[in-house]
């Protein structure tokens, strides 16, 4: 049976929930209650179309990275749409169901350059500039109004700063919605036509929210689907219901949507903050396919990252890798460890496997490692921190005579001095994944 | 229930192809080192001594066979991870070719 359910605006993709779980956030005074959200929905389609413009009038689709086996499609044009093909079917199905479907494979480095250059533009106009995802961004409005003007005038502002970096029809694709939280924000770019924003004074937040569909909360997909299951499909609606019948059905997540429902909650935006991230890249002499040359490459890249002064004192969380392609474009693949590490071997093991998985598409012509999320330095460095703050933390596996830190140096001098020998050991992988466990690993002397 | 196990061979020799070029400078890690083990019926570790000092098994964790190498010189091994009475965890095998328990 179809859904009864209003559909106020035309993609209600769900929000980043996580990046909202943010505790108190209706109380904190950080950030800028006022927001602006600028959406651009199929961002990077939209950034292909740019590119080759002659696909403007064509059925275009981009396909989903990541995927080698079975690649499916990602976002698609509306004349694509139109003959009936949808995002997540497989290219075979898209194919059958529109013969001239032209496919396109993912420029993520592409994407990411035009998403930093969108946040770069807007970071001139307000301090408090977050994004959410690509193509979708928060910007902060507290404090403005005098320089700006009127609400109309901000988003005016915004627009004539996307004018300057993107072309005409990418901005003019452009949603955008004025209102207090980025809730209300998100709903009302949403809800915006192309071109033409939605502004929502804070006292008919209330009422506007009303009519919009429960998919727009930021909460859980599964509470998403009961709250349909239960025939709730609007906020009004969901706003009608006893608070503890909520409560009772979803515990704190229906509290909170009931917050955001009502216009209690305003989240601000918080001003995005991004250490500069430590890149390191390697042009290939000729394009590559063989997967072994390309592990051989990314670990001399990781070396290479990890010797940088920037690098020192912290460890790595977040590690990217892009390939450029030959003929043009790129692949990437991302991964946030579990533990932060400085160690080349646990950054490479990873990336490796992921690009096992899924190899580039056609031969690479330059590769380029990125660490892009910190930790704190790692706890290993006791000892050999007395005078590099960084540590040591690849166990003594990488250290030859230039590398060892002075201070360390001196110690086993002065150790050698003292018993005529060097006391001082290292842990050394000899077979790790033997069964036998003293096989594993040895104690090796260390005296540099 | 079985006394402690008769005294085997010597301990392994845990040289291998990998530590032999700079024998001198590696020291392999976890050899195994002999202890005496009393069993039950069934062949479980009871009761274990070492350097004159005894302590009761509270409980078999897991139980693993590892049998290797038959082509040159063969490994047979039945590892037992233990629980002592007093909270402590031990791995040890018995070597299923030459004999005698080993904790590692």
């Amino acid at each position: 049976m179809p859904s009864p359910r209003p559909h106020p605006y035309s993609g209600p993709t769900h929000l980043n929930v996580r990046g909202w779980e943010t505790p108190h956030s209706s109380v904190s005074h950080r950030g800028s209650r006022i927001a602006v959200c600028l959406w651009l929905p199929t961002f990077e389609l939209r950034l292909e179309l740019v590119r080759n413009p002659g696909l403007d009038t064509t059925s275009v689709a981009l396909l989903s990275p990541g995927e080698s086996t079975r690649r499916t499609i990602w976002q698609l044009s509306e004349r694509a749409s139109v003959s009936g093909v949808r995002p997540g079917h497989l290219v075979s199905q898209a194919i059958s169901l529109c013969p001239s479907l032209t496919l396109l494979e993912p420029d993520p480095a592409h994407y990411d350059a035009a998403q930093q250059e969108m946040l770069n533009a807007l970071s001139d106009l307000s301090p408090v500039v977050e994004p959410d995802g690509r193509g979708r961004i928060f910007v902060g409005m507290d404090g403005l109004g005098r320089l700006y003007g009127s609400p109309p005038r901000q988003l005016d502002r915004c627009f004539a700063a996307l004018f300057g970096i993107f072309p005409r029809p990418l901005v003019a694709a452009t949603r955008a919605g004025w209102a207090l939280g980025k809730f209300g924000a998100w709903v009302a770019a949403a809800s915006a036509g192309p071109g033409a924003p939605v502004i929502v004074p804070e006292r008919e937040l209330p009422n506007f929210l009303t009519k919009c569909p429960v998919g727009a909360l930021p909460v859980d997909a599964v509470m998403i689907q009961r709250l349909e299951r239960l025939g709730i499909y609007t906020l009004g609606a969901l706003t009608a219901l006893p608070d503890p019948a909520l409560v009772g059905q979803f515990g704190s997540d229906g509290q909170r949507a009931l917050a955001w429902a009502t216009g209690q909650r305003i989240d601000p935006v918080r001003p995005y903050h991004r250490p500069p991230p430590i890149r390191s890249s390697l042009d290939l002499p000729v394009p590559v396919g063989n997967i072994a040359i390309l592990h051989t490459a990314l670990d001399h890249l990781l070396e290479r990252a990890l010797a940088r002064p920037a690098r020192r004192g912290r460890s790595i969380h977040g590690v990217r890798m892009i390939a450029y392609l030959e003929e043009g474009g790129s692949w990437s693949t991302e991964v946030i460890l579990r533990e932060p590490t400085a160690q080349r071997d646990r950054l490479a093991f990873p990336l490796r496997s992921r690009m096992d998985l899924a190899p580039p598409p056609r031969a690479v012509e330059g590769l380029s490692v990125e660490f892009f999320q910190f930790g704190p330095a790692t706890t290993q460095t006791g000892l050999f921190d007395r005078q590099e703050k960084s540590g040591r933390e690849a166990a003594g596996y990488g250290f030859s005579g230039d590398t060892v830190p002075h201070a360390l140096r001196e110690a086993v001098r002065e150790l050698k001095l003292k018993l005529g020998y060097s006391p001082l050991y290292r842990v050394v992988e000899v077979d790790p994944w033997s069964r036998m466990p003293e096989r594993r690993h040895a104690l090796l002397n260390f005296d540099p | 229930m079985s006394e402690f196990s008769p005294t085997g061979p010597s301990a392994p020799d845990i040289q291998t192809p990998a530590l032999r070029p700079s024998a001198e400078r590696l020291r392999p890690l976890r050899t195994p080192s002999r202890i005496e083990v009393a069993v039950d019926d069934e062949g479980f570790p009871l009761r274990l001594r070492r350097n004159g000092k005894s302590s009761r098994v509270a409980a078999v964790r897991e139980r693993w066979r590892i049998d290797d190498e038959w082509w040159r010189r063969p490994i047979s091994r039945e590892y037992y991870a233990l629980v002592m009475e007093d909270g402590r965890p031990v791995i040890l095998y018995r070597d299923l070719i030459e004999g005698g328990w080993f904790s590692q």
